[in-house]
């Protein structure tokens, strides 16, 4: 069976794994993915089979992580966090002209603010967080820019977060996150945030904010302090994994991007401190 | 013969709040370069020796930790001809 994504003219074949577009299904959501039937269908860009107990990947463009040349996987949830890790790869064949940002990003006050990727700052926990708070997140890993339309937009793939939750976090959010895992392992779980509070491939907002997570486990309070272009545009063309595109062109899009952007950074320990001051702060429009 | 450290001039520079940021469309990079990098950076628009980038440094900051001054510009150049942003030539 080969399915299709919208906006990608060529399907991903599926050969005794039918379960796997179940996961697809439950992760990428607003991707209208269905079964191709086109006899003039293109070539698939991937194509995952099992012919054994394990899954197998092939594919000329978009190779698999390097761990399934030695130990490829055996359950549906490994290989939908795969494809997914690798999808950015394939968006970035397609559309080349759009930049993708590694970063969270959620919508507060009709804008997105984005957190670059920094490792260990809890990223994910906070998106998913203010995802509780009822703010619409539109991803927790890469969020893709036009910047033709100067808007980010949403690749519709559902935040993730580590397992098991530290015992630090608060007791009503590890409830919702444990109410709302709707494909995981004892390692990780996609989290599907409620009504309202995550946007679909397509969805597109302007960047208002782009903020610098840093966890400190010895503050007592929160602090948002204001931060200089430099900063902000190393910690975003850092992470920036689209080369293909001349840095010139890139580091012109990026200026422009956070022309009109509060830059910050927000230094906190405890995480719903940070949501609630994150949020207040935003709304204000103070720093 | 010495060896004589220079800018890469193949590469295009923009500067932002002070930091310098090189783009290197070969190899399709941006690096951000740090204090002390941005500051060597600078220096090296004309040729010259490490030990010459050192005696600056040392120039400038009288006060600082002198091995750990040398140190990290000796550190800081390695990195910056690593990524060939600096060239060198024995003379």
């Amino acid at each position: 069976m080969n399915v299709r994504f919208d906006d990608f003219p060529r399907p991903v074949a599926l050969t005794d794994c039918s379960e796997v577009l179940d996961g697809l299904k439950t992760v990428f959501q607003g991707w209208n993915i269905r079964s191709d039937a086109r006899s003039d269908a293109p070539a698939p860009i991937i194509k995952l089979s099992k012919p054994d107990d394990r899954y197998l990947w092939l594919s000329d463009h978009i190779k698999p992580p390097e761990r399934w040349r030695k130990n490829r996987p055996t359950t549906v949830v490994s290989v939908v966090a795969d494809f997914h890790y690798k999808f950015y790869d394939w968006y970035g064949l397609r559309f080349p002209q759009h930049l993708c940002l590694h970063c969270a990003a959620v919508e507060i006050c009709g804008g997105l603010v984005i957190f670059p990727n920094v490792k260990k700052v809890g990223k994910s926990t906070l998106t998913t967080r203010l995802a509780m708070a009822g703010k619409r997140v539109f991803c927790d890993d890469v969020l893709a820019y036009c910047p033709e339309r100067k808007q980010g937009l949403a690749l519709g793939i559902l935040p993730r977060v580590r397992l098991p939750l530290p015992d630090v976090l608060p007791e009503q959010y590890k409830a919702y996150i444990d109410d709302h895992i709707v494909l995981g392992s004892q390692h990780y779980g996609y989290v599907q945030p409620q009504d309202g509070a995550f946007a679909d491939y397509g969805q597109t907002l302007p960047i208002h904010a782009v903020v610098i997570l840093e966890r400190d486990t010895e503050t007592e309070t929160v602090e948002i302090n204001p931060i200089n272009k430099a900063k902000a545009m190393s910690a975003i063309l850092h992470q920036n994994f689209v080369v293909e595109n001349s840095p010139v062109e890139i580091f012109e899009q990026v200026l422009e991007m956070l022309e009109p952007c509060r830059l910050l950074t927000m230094r906190y320990r405890d995480l719903d401190d940070a949501a609630n001051v994150l949020i207040e702060n935003i709304e204000k429009g103070t720093d | 013969m010495q060896t004589m450290l220079m800018q890469n001039r193949n590469l295009i520079i923009r500067e932002l709040d002070g930091d310098v940021f090189i783009l290197d469309e070969r190899d399709k990079r941006i690096h951000h370069l740090n204090i002390t990098a941005s500051a060597i950076w600078r220096f090296l628009e004309t040729p010259a020796r490490a030990n010459d980038v050192i005696a600056i440094f040392r120039h400038l900051y009288p006060d600082a930790d002198q091995r750990q001054l040398k140190k990290s510009i000796r550190q800081s150049l390695a990195w910056m001809r690593r990524k060939d942003i600096l060239h060198s030539r024995r003379q």
